[in-house]
C-alpha cells in the first residue's frame, strides 16, 4: 500500500516543476513549432475576419439581439369512448424567443402564453380501459367530476427557457432553464432520464430544466463532454447526467445520470421517490445509403430500491429517390409489462403521470415521409405496442405553404384488443397551425 | 510512542499558555510597550517597488548598471515631454523650462549632500548645440543621405528644388540605395520637412511680409533638427539629470515632488499645453505611493472580511476582534524586525501585512476553537487557555515552523527581492504565533467575567491602550459593552455541516476518493494551456501617468522605450563599435559620442560630398521669377508620390507612415487643391519674394553645415560630452536600442542577443529582464524543491513516521496540479512575479494536512469528529489566507493580481482536496489494515 | 548538367526503390522545385497579418503564377484604401513591379529592396522565390525527420548570393516533396528567428497546393497567414499576363 502512495505523491512532485517547465517552452524557441500553428492560424483568421475592413484594427466584439417566436393554434378533436361523443379543445400558444449576445455571454430566453378553450378539463376516463375504470370506481367512487378523475388545461404563462452561455477559451457554461438533450432515438430516447417525449408527438417540444451545464470540447472525438446538475423540484433532489457526443466515426454518444423517479401508489395516495442510475450509448451512423441508429441504457436503482433494468432501441431510416423516407425503430423497455394482462391501475396511473415511460414491454414504430410538390408533406406512421398488439395510426399531412407559416393536419386512429394500450380511445383529429415571425 | 516525545511541546505551551493567563496585566503592559516601540521603529520604513530586486546581486550586468548610472547620470534620466500644436511655442516653452529647471535647488537636497548646494538635476537638455549643429550638420548625416542632399540642393530656388525632392522620393522605388523600408521615421522626418515648406505657400496669400514666412520656413528647416521632436511633431522632449541614483529612494523622494510642483506652475502658465514627466525615478516614486496606497487600502479590506468571518463562524463578539488586534500587534512587532534587518519593503515584502493578516489568524482560530471547547467543557478561562494551548500548540507549533521554515528557506535564493520575502514572512509568521500564544491567554482572561479577577481600573486602561497602539479604540469599547451583555459558548457555526460531510466519506471511502482523484486528472488536462508571459510591461503598475508616458513615448519617437548600453574605454573603440552595431538590422538606433565624431574614414568619405554641396550651394543665387506651372505641376507630383508612398505603406505595413500619410492626405484633404489654386492666385512679386528669402536662409545655414572641416574629439560642446563621456574623459558610454518592442519576448529578442555577443560588458534593464526570466525559470524550480525537501523532513520530524508524512503532503501535491490546472483554464499568464510565489503554496497548504492527521490521531481515527473539530478552523483558516491573498488581486500593482490569483486559487484547492480526498484516504487505509 | 543527372538518377529511384530513402540532397532539391513548378495557377487568397501588438490587418489577394513562382502577378482585392494595387514579380523575385491604384502610376521596385518586407509583416520579396532552390541555395541533407506527424527530409540551404539569412533549415514532405516548416536563421545566430509552414496541402493536377501558409516572426510572435480561397490550374496560362503594362489592366 504504502509504495503505491510513495509512487504517486513522487509523480505528482514531478508533474508539477514540469507543468511549470512547459510554460516556460512555450516562449524558448525550439528547432520545431509548438503546439498546432495551422489550428491557431485559422483562430486568428477566424477573429479577424470581421475586421476584414479596418486595416489594423482589432476584430471588434459582435453584440446582437433578436426578438422572434412563433403563434401556434391547435384544434383537437377527441372521441370518447365511454361517453360516445365528440370533445373538442382548442390550444394555442404564443412563443415569444429572445436572444441577447454580447461577446462571450449568449443568453436565450423562451415565453410560453398558453390559452386553452373549449374542452379544457381532461377526463381520466377517457384514456382508461373499462376493467380499470372499475376498478377505480370502487376506490373513489363513482362521481367522475372529482377533481381526482379530471386534469384541468389552464390558461398559463411559462418561462420555457432562460439560460446563459458563458463561452470561455476552453470551455463553456450554460446556466437557467435551458434544454438538455442527448440520444439519436426518434420517438424513444433510452439514454436520455430527463426528457420525457410523447410518444404520439415526438417532434413536440421537449420540456426544459432547470440546471447548471458545463461543456468541455474534445477535439480529439470531435465531439464535446457534457455536465449537467438539473434542479429538480425546487433545488431538493437534485439530477446529474454527463454525457460525450461526438462525431468521430460517426455520431456516438455515452451517458452516464444520475436522476430522480417518483412512483405513487395510487391506492395509498403514496409517492416514493428515490435516485437512480442510467449508464447508456447511442449511435448514428451510415451503412450505405441506410441510415442507422441505436440506443441501449441501464438503469439501476440506487440502494437497491428501484429493480434495475435494460432497455434499448434500433432503427433505421432510408430515403427513396422519389423523395421518400422511410424509417422504422424498434424500443423495448424491460420495465414494460408483457401483455395487457399485466396492466395494472397502477401501471396506467404511472403511466398517464409520466412516472413510467411506457406501459408495454416491446414498441414498433413505423413510418413513410413524402414530400409533394416541395411544399407539402405526407406522412403515415404507426405506433404499434407488440405487447398487447394494440396500434395507432396516424396519417399527418404538413403544409409549408409560406415559409412563416405551417398547416398540420394530423389524426390518430387507435385500436387494439380489450383493455390494451390504444383500445380505449378510439381516434382523435387535429388541425394546427405556426405562425412564425 | 509518537504522541509521548510530543508531549514536551505541550507541556512548554501549556506553562506559556498558564503564565501568560495568570499575569494579564504584566504580559498587557510589556506588550504595549514592546509594540509602541516596535511602531516607531516601524514607521521609518520605505516601499521601494522596483523589479530590478529580483534580478540576482552578483548579476555582473547589475554591478555595471549601478556603476555606469553613476558615472553617467544621462544613462537613467528623468524624461519631460511638452506637448502643443505649434513648434515654436513648444520650442520657446521648452527653453524655458530648461532654463529654471538647471537653477533649481532644494535645502533637504543640500544636506542630505552635506554640501551647500542642493541642484535638482545635473544636467538639463533642451536642444543639441545649434553652433555644432550648423559647423558640421552635414558631416553627421549618413554618406547615403549625402548624396541626396547634394541632389535636392543643387538649387535652392522652389521649382528645381521640389523637382529635386520628387525625383528624390520617385528612387525609392527605382534602384536607388535608400529603402522603402528603412527607418519609417527618416522618411516621415523627410515628409515633415517639405510639407513644411508647403504649408508655408500654402500662408502666403496672407498679409505677413512674405520675406519673413521665407526666412522662417528655411530656419525651421534646420532649427527643429535640434530639438527632439515626435514623428507627428506635437510632443518635444527634456532630458533632465536626477542629482542622485535610482537607488536613492530618499533623494528621489524629494526630487520628484519638487518638479511636480514646478511643472503644475507651469500648467498654470500655458494652459493649453500639456506637461508629462516619466523616468526610471518618477516611476520608483509614483510605484512606491501608489503601493503603500495599496497596502494599506487592502489590509484594512483584509482586515475586515476576515473579522466579519470570525465573527460568524465564533458567533462571538469579543475574542475575534481582540484576537485580530492582537494579530496586528504581531505585525508591528514583524515590521519592526523589517525596518530592522532590511530597511525598507520590496515589490514583494510590500504587501505582507495583508498576506500576514491572512496567516496569522490561523494561529489565532485554531487556539480559540481549543479555547471555546475548553469553555464549552466548563473550564474556566485559564484552564481553558491552558487546555488550549494543550490541544492546539503542537498543530499550531508544527504549521508555523513549517511555513516559516519554507520562507525562510527563500533565503537562500539568490535574489534579494526572495531573500527579503523570506525574511519578513517568515518572521511575520513567528511574531504573530509567539503574540497568540504570550498575548492572548492574558487577553482572554481578561475579558472574560471574571471567576478569581477583580481587575483594577488602570488595567482596563491598559488594555485600551493596547487597542489604541492597534486602532479601533471605540469599537473595543462598544464591544467589550456588549461581550458583558450577550456573550455565549455556544459551539460555533458548521461544524456539523463537517462532521455530516465527515460522516459520509466515512461511508463511501472509495467513491469520494476516486471522484476526488478523477475530477482532478481530468482538470490537469488544461495544464498544457499555462503560459508564462515575458512583458515585464505588463506587471507595471496600471493607470499610473508616468508609465503610460513612457508607452506613448515609444509609440511617438517609435523606439523601443528602454536602451540597452555599454561603457567603452577610448574613442575609437566607441566608433568602431558604434558603427558595427548600426549596421545590424535588428537595431533601432545607436547613440554614443560617436554620433557626432563619425569615424574618420567615412568623414573622409563624406568629405568630398561636403565640398561639392559648398560650391553649389556657394554658387547659387536666389533666382528672380518663377515658372509657376512648372512647380504646381511639381507639387501635384509630389502628391502622387505621397499616394502611391502611402498604398505602398499600407502594403508593407508600415503603420507609421501609413499613419503620418493620413493626416496629410486625408485629414487635411483639399490642402493641396487649395494650395494649387493659392499658388495661382498669390502675386508674383510676393512668391519670389518669398523664394529670395528662403533660398538666401537656406544658403547661408547650408554653407556653413557644409563646412568641409572634419570633427575632432576637441570640437564637440561639452554639453553633448557630458551626456556621452564621464568626467574625466576616460569612458564613453553608447546607448542602443531595438527595433521591436524589447519587452515583448526579451529572451527571444535578436537584438538583445546581438548585443551580448558583440560587447561584453552590455547592460541595461532588457539585459536584466533577459537574465531574470531565466533565473525565475531554475530558481523557481529549485526554490520549490527546497521547500518541499525541508517542508518533508520537517513533517517526518514531526510524525516520526513514513506515511503519515507522505500523506499530509498528498493534498498540497494534488492542490498545486489543480492549481496549475484552473490557472490554464483561465488562461492567466504567470509572470516572474507570480512564479516565484509558488513555493508560498507549498509553505501554507502543508498546515492543513498537518492539522487533519494530528487530529485524526488525537481523535482516534473517527473521522467525523476529526472534520467537525479541525474541519472547520481549517475552513476558517484557509479563507482567511485566501482573503488575505486574495485582495492582492485588487492591488494596482498588475505583478501582485497574478501573485494573489495564484496562492487564491492554491490554496483553496489545498483545503478541498484536505477535507475530501484526505480523510477517505485514511479511511481506506485503515479497512485495508484490518 | 549535374541538374540533369539528377533529375535522370530519380527517375531511376523512382522506378526501382519505392521507398525513397537515399535520395541526395540535389535530388531533393530537384524534386522540390518540380513539385512547386506548377506551370500555370489562380489562387484566391486571404492575407491576415498578426502584429505582436495583437492588432492584425486583413488583405483579400488574387494571384496568377506561372512556372512555380517564376512569375507572379498578384493583385489586392481588399481593403479598399489599396484596392487594385498589384505587384509583378518576375524571375524568381528579381524584378519587382508595382502598379498604384491611387495614382495609376506603374513603378519599378529596386532589386536591392528584395531584402525587405512585402506584404505587409513577415514575408519579404526574397521569401517569394522560394522555389529556385538550385539556383539560389546551397544544399545539404542534414537526415530524416517528422514534422506536422508526416515524415520529412531535413535540409540546410545556404544562399549563394547576398542574402539576409545566413542559412536555412528546410523540412521538406518526404512524398510529396513540400517544403513543410523552414526556419530561417541570421548570420551568426543559433536560432532562427522566422519560421515559414505549409499545411492542408491537397494535391491538384498532381501539384501539391498548399491552402494555409504561415510565415512567423519568432521574435515578437507577429506572423502572417494566408488562407488559400480558391485554387484553379492554369496549364497554358497566358504569359502576356506577365509584363508591366498588363498591370494597368
Amino acid at each position: 500500500m504504502r509504495f503505491k502512495f510513495l509512487l504517486l505523491s513522487v509523480l505528482i512532485f514531478f508533474s508539477i516543476p514540469a507543468a511549470a517547465e512547459t510554460n516556460r517552452d512555450a516562449v524558448s524557441s525550439n528547432e520545431l513549432p509548438a503546439g498546432d500553428p495551422f489550428g491557431e492560424a485559422e483562430a486568428i483568421i477566424s477573429s479577424s475576419s470581421n475586421a476584414e475592413d479596418t486595416i489594423g484594427e482589432k476584430a471588434d466584439t459582435v453584440s446582437s439581439d433578436i426578438l422572434s417566436g412563433y403563434l401556434e393554434s391547435r384544434a383537437l378533436l377527441l372521441h370518447s369512448a365511454p361517453k360516445q361523443e365528440w370533445l373538442f379543445q382548442n390550444a394555442n400558444k404564443l412563443k415569444l424567443k429572445l436572444d441577447k449576445s454580447f461577446n462571450r455571454i449568449n443568453f436565450h430566453s423562451e415565453i410560453n402564453f398558453s390559452y386553452y378553450a373549449g374542452h379544457t378539463r381532461l377526463c381520466l376516463l377517457e384514456y382508461l380501459p373499462q376493467k380499470q375504470v372499475k376498478a377505480l370506481s370502487n376506490l373513489f367512487g363513482t362521481n367522475f367530476s372529482a377533481d381526482v378523475y379530471n386534469y384541468n388545461y389552464n390558461n398559463r404563462i411559462t418561462v420555457f427557457r432562460a439560460y446563459g452561455v458563458i463561452t470561455l477559451p476552453r470551455v463553456s457554461f450554460f446556466i437557467g432553464r435551458q434544454p438538455v438533450t442527448c440520444g439519436t432515438g426518434y420517438v424513444w430516447n433510452p439514454v436520455d432520464p430527463v426528457n420525457k417525449k410523447d410518444m404520439l408527438d415526438p417532434d413536440y417540444e421537449l420540456p426544459p430544466l432547470d440546471a447548471l451545464r458545463v461543456m468541455l470540447p474534445l477535439p480529439a472525438v470531435k465531439g464535446e463532454l457534457n455536465c449537467a446538475y438539473g434542479f429538480r423540484n425546487n433545488f431538493k433532489d437534485g439530477e446529474f447526467l454527463a454525457f460525450i457526443r461526438a462525431h468521430a466515426w460517426l455520431d456516438w454518444h455515452l451517458v452516464y445520470a444520475y436522476y430522480n423517479y417518483h412512483k405513487t401508489d395510487f391506492l395509498t395516495g403514496l409517492t416514493t421517490s428515490g435516485k437512480r442510475s442510467l449508464i447508456g450509448a447511442a449511435f448514428a451512423g451510415q451503412a450505405g445509403e441506410v441510415g442507422i441508429h441505436g440506443e441501449a441504457a441501464y438503469h439501476t436503482g440506487i440502494k437497491k430500491k428501484a429493480t434495475a433494468y435494460f432497455s434499448w432501441l434500433a432503427g433505421f431510416d432510408y430515403t427513396f429517390t422519389f423523395q421518400n423516407r422511410i424509417m422504422a425503430e424498434f424500443y423495448r423497455n424491460d420495465s414494460g409489462s408483457k401483455n395487457s394482462q399485466q396492466y395494472t391501475l397502477q401501471s396506467w396511473l404511472s403511466y398517464i403521470n409520466m412516472e413510467q415511460g411506457c406501459l408495454g414491454k416491446n414498441y414498433l414504430y413505423l413510418s413513410s415521409t413524402q414530400i409533394l410538390f416541395d411544399i407539402t408533406e405526407l406522412s403515415l406512421s404507426a405506433l404499434i405496442n407488440l405487447s398487447d398488439s394494440s396500434y395507432c395510426l396516424m396519417p399527418q399531412y404538413k403544409i409549408m405553404a409560406l415559409d412563416q407559416l405551417d398547416i398540420l393536419l394530423r389524426c390518430m386512429i387507435m385500436d387494439g384488443s380489450k383493455g390494451s394500450e390504444f383500445a380505449a380511445v378510439n381516434e382523435s383529429g387535429e388541425l394546427r397551425i405556426n405562425f412564425y415571425f | 510512542m509518537t504522541i509521548d516525545n510530543q508531549s514536551w511541546r505541550r507541556y512548554i505551551f501549556q506553562q506559556v499558555a498558564r503564565f501568560s493567563a495568570e499575569n494579564p496585566v504584566k504580559i498587557l503592559a510589556a506588550t504595549v510597550i514592546v509594540t509602541l516601540l516596535a511602531v516607531v521603529i516601524a514607521s521609518g520604513l520605505k516601499v521601494q517597488m522596483t523589479w530590478l530586486d529580483m534580478v540576482p546581486q552578483d548579476n555582473p550586468a547589475v554591478a555595471e548598471f549601478e556603476r555606469i548610472s553613476r558615472n553617467f547620470g544621462s544613462a537613467t534620466d528623468i524624461i519631460l515631454t511638452i506637448e502643443n500644436e505649434s513648434k515654436s511655442k513648444m520650442k520657446k516653452i521648452a527653453r524655458e523650462v530648461a532654463a529654471e529647471l538647471r537653477r533649481l535647488q532644494s535645502p533637504g537636497l543640500a544636506e542630505l549632500n552635506g554640501k551647500g548646494e542642493g541642484y535638482l538635476f545635473k544636467d538639463v537638455d533642451c536642444r543639441l548645440d545649434q553652433d555644432f549643429i550648423l559647423e558640421h550638420g552635414l558631416m553627421l548625416q549618413k554618406t547615403a543621405d549625402l548624396k541626396e542632399s547634394k541632389d535636392i540642393f543643387r538649387n535652392l530656388d522652389l521649382v528645381p528644388f521640389m523637382q529635386a525632392v520628387n525625383d528624390n522620393f520617385e528612387k525609392t522605388y527605382i534602384g536607388g540605395k535608400r529603402e522603402i523600408r528603412g527607418n519609417q521615421h527618416s522618411v516621415i522626418q523627410g515628409i515633415n520637412s517639405y510639407m513644411d515648406v508647403l504649408r508655408e505657400l500654402h500662408q502666403l496669400t496672407g498679409k505677413e511680409a512674405a520675406a519673413a514666412r521665407g526666412r522662417i520656413c528655411a530656419g525651421n528647416y534646420f532649427d527643429d533638427m535640434l530639438y527632439s521632436f515626435s514623428i507627428d511633431k506635437k510632443m518635444l522632449m527634456l532630458m533632465l539629470q536626477p542629482a542622485c541614483s535610482v537607488d536613492d529612494i530618499k533623494k528621489i523622494g524629494i526630487i520628484v515632488p519638487l518638479l511636480r510642483q514646478k511643472l503644475q506652475k507651469y500648467k498654470k502658465k500655458y494652459p493649453d499645453t500639456v506637461f508629462r514627466h516619466t523616468g526610471f525615478h518618477v516611476i520608483m516614486q509614483d510605484e512606491m505611493e501608489a503601493a503603500t496606497q495599496d497596502s494599506m487600502v487592502l489590509t484594512n479590506i483584509a482586515f475586515f472580511i476576515i473579522l466579519i468571518a470570525f465573527v460568524i463562524l465564533f458567533r462571538m463578539w469579543g475574542s475575534p476582534l481582540i484576537a485580530m488586534l492582537v494579530l496586528l500587534v504581531g505585525i508591528a512587532w514583524d515590521m519592526a524586525l523589517a525596518e530592522i534587518f532590511i530597511g525598507r519593503l520590496n515589490i514583494m515584502t510590500a504587501m505582507t501585512a495583508v498576506m500576514l493578516i491572512g496567516l496569522g489568524v490561523d494561529f489565532f482560530a485554531h487556539f480559540l476553537t481549543a479555547y471555546n471547547e475548553g469553555r464549552d467543557k466548563g473550564m474556566i478561562s485559564t484552564r481553558a487557555s491552558v487546555y488550549a494551548a494543550g490541544k492546539a500548540g503542537e498543530g499550531i507549533f508544527t504549521g508555523a515552523l513549517t511555513t516559516a521554515a519554507v520562507m525562510f528557506c527563500l533565503m537562500l535564493a539568490d535574489m534579494k527581492a526572495l531573500q527579503e520575502l523570506g525574511l519578513v514572512i517568515g518572521c511575520g509568521i513567528l511574531t504573530t504565533m509567539l503574540a497568540s500564544f504570550i498575548i492572548m491567554p492574558a487577553v482572554l482572561s481578561l475579558m472574560q467575567p471574571r471567576e478569581k479577577y477583580h481587575i483594577p481600573v488602570w488595567v482596563k486602561f491598559l488594555s485600551w491602550l493596547l487597542a489604541v497602539v492597534t486602532i479601533l479604540p471605540l469599537v473595543l469599547m462598544l464591544i467589550n459593552y456588549l461581550n458583558k451583555k450577550f456573550f455565549s459558548y455556544q459551539t460555533c457555526a458548521g461544524q456539523n455541516i463537517f462532521r455530516r460531510a465527515g460522516s459520509f466519506i466515512t461511508q463511501k471511502p472509495r467513491r469520494v476518493f476516486l471522484t476526488g482523484i478523477a475530477v482532478i486528472a481530468g482538470l490537469s488536462w488544461f495544464i498544457q494551456y499555462n503560459w508564462f508571459d515575458q512583458n515585464i510591461m505588463n506587471i507595471e503598475m496600471k493607470g499610473l501617468e508616468s508609465v503610460e508616458l513612457q508607452r506613448e513615448i515609444v509609440r511617438r519617437y517609435g523606439l523601443s522605450d528602454t536602451p540597452v548600453m555599454y561603457a567603452t574605454t577610448n574613442l575609437e573603440q566607441t566608433q568602431k563599435l558604434h558603427h558595427r552595431i548600426d549596421k545590424h538590422n535588428a537595431v533601432g538606433m545607436v547613440n554614443s559620442i560617436a554620433s557626432f565624431i563619425p569615424l574618420f574614414a567615412k568623414q573622409q568619405k563624406r568629405l568630398p560630398y561636403l565640398k561639392q554641396i559648398q560650391q553649389q550651394v556657394g554658387a547659387y543665387t536666389p533666382g528672380q521669377e518663377i515658372d509657376r506651372r512648372h512647380f504646381i505641376r511639381e507639387v501635384n507630383r509630389f502628391k502622387t508620390n505621397l499616394l502611391e508612398l502611402r498604398q505602398l505603406a499600407a502594403i508593407s505595413d508600415q503603420e507609421l507612415v501609413e499613419k503620418r500619410l493620413d493626416t496629410v492626405l486625408v485629414s487635411n484633404k483639399g490642402f493641396f487643391t487649395t494650395l494649387e489654386q493659392k499658388l495661382k492666385q498669390v502675386s508674383g512679386s510676393r512668391l519670389s519674394a518669398f523664394q529670395k528669402a528662403f533660398g538666401s536662409t537656406l544658403k547661408t545655414v547650408l554653407f556653413k553645415m557644409s563646412g568641409p572641416q572634419l570633427i575632432n574629439y576637441a570640437d564637440v560642446p561639452p554639453a553633448l560630452k557630458a551626456d556621452y563621456v564621464n568626467t574625466d574623459q576616460t569612458e564613453f558610454l553608447t546607448t542602443a536600442f531595438s527595433k521591436k518592442d524589447i519587452w515583448n519576448a526579451p529572451t527571444e529578442s535578436r537584438f538583445i542577443k546581438f548585443m551580448r555577443q558583440t560587447v561584453k560588458n552590455v547592460t541595461g534593464t532588457p539585459v536584466f529582464m533577459v537574465d531574470l526570466i531565466n533565473i525565475v525559470a531554475r530558481e523557481g524550480k529549485t526554490a520549490m524543491y527546497i521547500s518541499l525537501l525541508v517542508i518533508f523532513l520537517l513533517v517526518l520530524l514531526d510524525f516520526k513516521q513514513f506515511r503519515p508524512a507522505l500523506i499530509s503532503l498528498l493534498p498540497l501535491a494534488l492542490a498545486m496540479l489543480t492549481m496549475f490546472a484552473v490557472t490554464g483554464l483561465l488562461q492567466y499568464p504567470f509572470n516572474v512575479v507570480s512564479v516565484m510565489v509558488l513555493p508560498l503554496i507549498i509553505g501554507i497548504g502543508i498546515d492543513d494536512g498537518v492539522h487533519i492527521l494530528h487530529r485524526y490521531r488525537i481523535e482516534k481515527k473517527h473521522i467525523p469528529t476529526v472534520l467537525q473539530t479541525t474541519g472547520k478552523a481549517l475552513f476558517f483558516t484557509s479563507f482567511t489566507t485566501m482573503v488575505g491573498f486574495g485582495s492582492l488581486m485588487f492591488a494596482k500593482y498588475q505583478g501582485f493580481v497574478g501573485m494573489g490569483l495564484v496562492l487564491f486559487i492554491g490554496i483553496g484547492a489545498c483545503f478541498l482536496i484536505t477535507i475530501i480526498i484526505v480523510p477517505a484516504l485514511l479511511k481506506l487505509l485503515d479497512s485495508k489494515k484490518r | 548538367m549535374k541538374v540533369k543527372y539528377a533529375l535522370k538518377l530519380f527517375s531511376i529511384l523512382i522506378i526501382f526503390t519505392p521507398a525513397l530513402s537515399a535520395l541526395s540532397s540535389a535530388a531533393i532539391v530537384a524534386r522540390m522545385e518540380k513539385a512547386a513548378a506548377v506551370p500555370g495557377c489562380r489562387m484566391l487568397y486571404r492575407q491576415v497579418i498578426k502584429r505582436a501588438s495583437g492588432s492584425r490587418s486583413v488583405f483579400k489577394i488574387e494571384s496568377f503564377t506561372m512556372n512555380g513562382n517564376e512569375k507572379q502577378l498578384l493583385r489586392y482585392l481588399h481593403p479598399a484604401k489599396v484596392k487594385g494595387t498589384a505587384f509583378l514579380i518576375l524571375n524568381s523575385g528579381d524584378d519587382i513591379w508595382a502598379y498604384f491604384s491611387a495614382t495609376g502610376r506603374v513603378r519599378r521596385i529596386a532589386r536591392h529592396a528584395r531584402r525587405q518586407k512585402m506584404m505587409g509583416s513577415d514575408f519579404t520579396y526574397e521569401d517569394m522565390s522560394m522555389t529556385a532552390f538550385k539556383e539560389k541555395y546551397k544544399a545539404e541533407l542534414l537526415g530524416e525527420d517528422k514534422v506536422f506527424a508526416k515524415a520529412c527530409y531535413k535540409l540546410k540551404l545556404i544562399p549563394k548570393e547576398r542574402s539576409s539569412y545566413a542559412k536555412l533549415i528546410v523540412w521538406t514532405d518526404k512524398k510529396l516533396f513540400v517544403p513543410l516548416l523552414v526556419n530561417y536563421y541570421a548570420a551568426g545566430e543559433k536560432t532562427a528567428y522566422k519560421q515559414f509552414m505549409q499545411g492542408k496541402i491537397k494535391v491538384i493536377n498532381s501539384y501539391p497546393v498548399a491552402r494555409m501558409v504561415i510565415m512567423k516572426n519568432l521574435e515578437d510572435n507577429s506572423q502572417t497567414i494566408m488562407q488559400v480561397l480558391q485554387v484553379e490550374m492554369k496549364p497554358n496560362i497566358n504569359e502576356d499576363m506577365f509584363v508591366p503594362s498588363y498591370l494597368k489592366r
